[in-house]
């Protein structure tokens, strides 16, 4: 009888289940160890964390609901136009600005004809509304008659498109700085009033213990954006233009071929998009104002987010989780390692693309 | 039984040399034009010095742009990180220059030759090549310089970030490509500027200039290499005349009559002689002549090039000594040939053609049995070395770098509008577009201020006519209107209105669109104009010419003028006779 020499190799090419077990036993191992880490951190520091943690919580999802609201126009003209709208930024930016100018405007003739008489809560929440719609009307129109006057030429061409964007991008930026200047403009809601609304006292800002002082606005944010995602969930479910939209994303060609008027189809697409950009601005205006510098600071967070979520025949859903991603990972690193805070977002879409080429729901 | 010329291999070179003067006449004349312009410039604060200044800027954006254009335009691929380059390069020479040295002691005594001097089997060859009287001083102070090696590495680092962002393209195509790069730059980016001990924060590392640009002997090497393009210029030129006159054997000769000859050996060297001998004397006799008219008043006191040579000599050290020898312009202009040149070579290569087809369609080229990864990877790395050249020449110009002005990301949106404004497949393109913009970015705000001034008078007017006959719609409007106030600060409003018109009117960038119909245009140059293909290097000699007095607004142009014109009533005139058969 003979005996062989042991071989790590071909006991391994024998046996294939020992190579699948140790690849699972290595991952197991590795998150027991990051688990192990996490318990430990959180052991040092428990209230700290706590308090951490749900302000990680809280204003990411704030944060995340207002980018996805930018970023869902982003991803409508992206999507089924395949334009890379450089001017969405700037968009954005005049929403914000715009919404304020509305805002003080509206304040102003209520206080004029006293209608809320001396419920300032109601009076700024009207008024606040009426902006918003104000806005998105202007910003849509806008969006719109540049899409029907200079892009609908340029269908196909990827350099004249950027071109044009970035030409708007710069009209537009330049525009706000020069009438607006570089500070922050921003107006509050006002909160004090005698009667109580809802299910809570609108007090400024809310307490959860601990240390955890929110101011209200945020958490409505939040309310408010799972509401809006739900409404154009629905209406890409359920409705007739919906649907339309979300095949035209997959194959144009053939949406075109059924008998859809396509082009009226993108024009109505870049109003939308142009609209939500400007509702974007304006909701962000109570919280951090309106700034000219936050025109290419949110284009960039546009720009990682629609690669995230799926960029090319990327669906709807896409987009609200990668700004969920992104949103929660930016105040993540924002409370806990600050020093990455910049570097975070870049970090998830190169990890998510090499892993995900086509983004989490797109093809590749 | 037919007989084959042998040639020599002086006259092959000679030959090779001939068809590539006669193939690029445009080009050498533009480049002599540049070479030839700072030889104006007096010690004395003038609007040229200034101009060289500007144009330095406008030629290291360019070959920037031109690094973009050879992405998006010969392989198809958009690179939203193009800066990333542009900060390496910078940095890199910043490191250099500063204490934390990038290239270790080591290196740095091998090239100040302490550790070659120390090795006895290499040392006599050393002492041999610095027994030659030009080449030792050229050798210690240029080629053993770290500061030119850093130059190098630069490149070389530009190279490696992009190899490494064209790896990303297995994976990733089109857009996903873009935001990818993107992504690398923005980490960068972010990494700089969140950590100011290494990036120097806002204020930025400052940089003083490099001795090198200072010397006066770094001048006179560049003054040489002028004298070589203005030698390489005349040259082209008696070729130019020899091609219009079609006299057969006086210049190096094509003609079948005499190639049936037999074998000329040394043929080529002795025409090559004479032109030499002549171009010598030209060359002499041009800076001489120049200098008596000058003495004499006839012509201004600017053109005296032998003084003003001279005259950066005396120039003392408290002075802003960088501004005033434009060794810094010849050094960018050279690097900017030198990016020409090889980008000319590359696109017309075997690997330019294979990016071409590439960027047409990418399976049909992988079906075909290209190396299409392979490609894009060296096409991304190609441009990531050139993309970092220019940057560390942006540190030549601006001396204080920050995470602002070399790593943000508003710096590659810059350069796509130079290199799509400019026109993409072509090389000039994206310089001209760098040009437009960079000028007008300097221009525009005085422009705008004037109009902006006028209409304030007719709006005043107008807004005391409303008042007068008390209209009350038009008193609101024209305050309103008087509230905007057009001053400079709009030019960026104007500019982007100028791109949206140039991608309505010129959707393939001005240079292209010219390209795109450079037949026709040919075609009715020649028939309107009578102005052959042959003789472009003339009208891009004038057009250049008068573009730099449009920029100098100087009362150089009044004497300059009327030459321009005696030149152009030469070339239309100037017609070859037909031949008797």
């Amino acid at each position: 009888m003979q005996i062989k020499d042991f071989s790590l190799d071909e006991f391994l090419k024998r046996y294939p289940q020992v190579t699948k077990r140790m690849k699972l036993l290595s991952l197991i191992s590795l998150v027991v160890i990051v688990v192990l880490w996490a318990i430990n951190e959180i052991i040092k520091s428990q209230e700290t964390f706590q308090i951490k943690m749900g302000r990680t919580i809280i204003d990411g999802l704030a944060f995340s609901m207002l980018l996805f609201l930018m970023v869902s126009g982003f991803f409508l003209i992206f999507g089924l136009c395949d334009i890379v709208n450089f001017a969405h930024g700037a968009f954005f930016m005049l929403g914000g600005f715009l919404g304020y100018e509305i805002y003080l405007a509206t304040e102003s003739l209520l206080l004029n004809y006293s209608i809320f008489e001396n419920n300032l809560f109601v009076m700024s929440l009207t008024a606040f509304i009426i902006a918003c719609i104000l806005t998105a009307a202007v910003l849509g129109i806008l969006g719109g008659a540049i899409e029907y006057v200079t892009i609908r030429r340029l269908y196909g061409q990827l350099v004249g498109q950027v071109l044009l964007t970035v030409g708007f991008m710069y009209i537009i930026t330049k525009f706000c700085e020069i009438w607006w200047g570089s500070s922050v403009f921003t107006f509050t809601i006002e909160a004090s009033s005698e009667k109580n609304y809802f299910f809570l006292g609108f007090t400024d800002t809310i307490d959860l213990g601990r240390g955890l002082v929110f101011s209200m606005y945020r958490i409505v944010l939040i309310f408010v954006g799972f509401a809006i995602a739900g409404i154009m969930f629905l209406i890409f479910q359920r409705t007739r233009i919906g649907l339309l939209i979300q095949a035209g994303i997959e194959d144009p060609e053939m949406v075109e071929a059924l008998g859809t008027n396509i082009r009226m189809m993108f024009t109505f697409v870049f109003m939308a998009g142009a609209a939500l950009a400007g509702l974007a601005g304006i909701v962000l205006v109570p919280w951090l104002g309106a700034n000219s510098g936050h025109g290419t600071t949110y284009l960039l967070y546009a720009f990682v987010i629609v690669v995230v979520g799926g960029a090319h025949y990327g669906r709807f859903e896409g987009t609200f989780f990668g700004s969920l991603i992104v949103g929660l990972a930016t105040k993540w690193t924002e409370y806990f390692y600050s020093e990455l805070t910049g570097v975070i977002v870049f970090l998830i879409m190169v990890i998510i693309l090499i892993f995900k080429p086509g983004g989490l729901t797109g093809e590749a | 039984m037919t007989f084959k010329e042998e040639l020599g291999f002086l006259d092959r070179i000679l030959k090779i040399v001939e068809s590539m003067l006669s193939n690029n006449k445009s080009l050498i004349a533009v480049i002599t034009f540049l070479y030839v312009l700072p030889l104006f410039t007096t010690t004395i604060r003038s609007d040229l010095r200034s101009l060289l200044d500007l144009l330095t800027f406008i030629m290291i954006f360019g070959i920037l742009a031109l690094s973009f254009e050879l992405q998006l335009g010969r392989s198809g691929l958009l690179n939203f990180g193009q800066v990333a380059f542009f900060g390496v390069g910078a940095y890199t020479i910043a490191y250099n220059q500063l204490d934390r040295s990038v290239l270790p002691d080591l290196l740095d005594d091998i090239f100040t030759g302490e550790i070659i001097f120390s090795n006895s089997m290499i040392s006599p060859i050393f002492d041999l090549i610095y027994s030659i009287p030009a080449l030792g001083p050229l050798i210690e102070d240029y080629l053993l310089n770290t500061y030119i090696w850093a130059f190098i590495l630069a490149v070389f680092l530009g190279m490696l970030l992009g190899c490494l962002m064209g790896l990303t393209t297995s994976r990733l195509k089109g857009t996903g490509f873009a935001f990818i790069a993107l992504a690398i730059a923005m980490v960068i980016y972010n990494y700089y500027n969140e950590n100011p001990d290494i990036s120097g924060g806002e204020t930025g590392l400052s940089i003083k200039s490099h001795p090198l640009f200072k010397s006066f002997d770094t001048y006179q090497y560049f003054i040489i290499l002028t004298i070589l393009s203005f030698f390489l210029f005349q040259i082209m030129i008696f070729l130019f005349f020899k091609e219009k006159r079609s006299i057969s054997p006086f210049l190096f000769s094509k003609e079948e009559k005499f190639q049936r000859r037999g074998p000329k050996s040394n043929s080529y060297v002795i025409y090559a002689m004479i032109i030499g001998i002549i171009g010598l004397l030209l060359t002499l006799i041009i800076p001489y002549a120049l200098a008596f008219l000058s003495k004499q008043d006839i012509i201004p006191s600017e053109l005296n090039i032998i003084n003003n040579i001279t005259n950066m000599q005396e120039i003392p050290e408290y002075e802003n000594y960088f501004r005033l020898i434009p060794n810094r312009y010849y050094f960018v202009l050279s690097c900017l040939v030198i990016t020409y040149i090889f980008i000319k070579r590359l696109t017309n290569s075997q690997f330019g053609r294979t990016m071409a087809a590439i960027a047409q369609n990418e399976d049909r080229a992988e079906a075909l049995g290209y190396n299409v990864y392979l490609c894009k990877i060296i096409a991304v790395g190609i441009s990531g070395g050139i993309g970092a050249l220019s940057g560390a020449l942006y540190i030549t110009y601006n001396y204080t770098i920050s995470p602002e002005n070399a790593l943000h990301v508003v710096i590659t949106i810059e350069v796509m509008l130079y290199a799509i404004v400019g026109g993409l497949g072509t090389i000039f393109g994206p310089l001209f577009g760098a040009g437009l913009v960079i000028y007008s970015g300097f221009k525009l705000p005085e422009i705008i201020d004037d109009i902006g001034m006028d209409l304030n008078d007719i709006l005043n007017e107008w807004n005391d006519w409303a008042h007068n006959e008390n209209i009350p719609i038009l008193k609101d409007l024209t305050s309103i209107l008087k509230e905007l106030e057009v001053t400079g600060e709009w030019w960026p409003i104007i500019l982007g209105i100028i791109y949206v018109l140039i991608v309505l009117f010129f959707p393939y960038g001005i240079i292209g669109t010219i390209k795109i119909r450079s037949l026709s245009i040919k075609e009715k140059l020649r028939l309107y104009f009578r102005i052959r293909e042959s003789e472009y290097w003339l009208y891009a000699l004038l057009v250049s010419s008068i573009i730099l007095l449009f920029m100098l607004e100087s009362q150089l142009s009044l004497y300059l003028f009327p030459l321009v014109g005696i030149l152009i009533l030469i070339a239309l005139n100037f017609r070859p006779k037909r031949h008797k058969i």
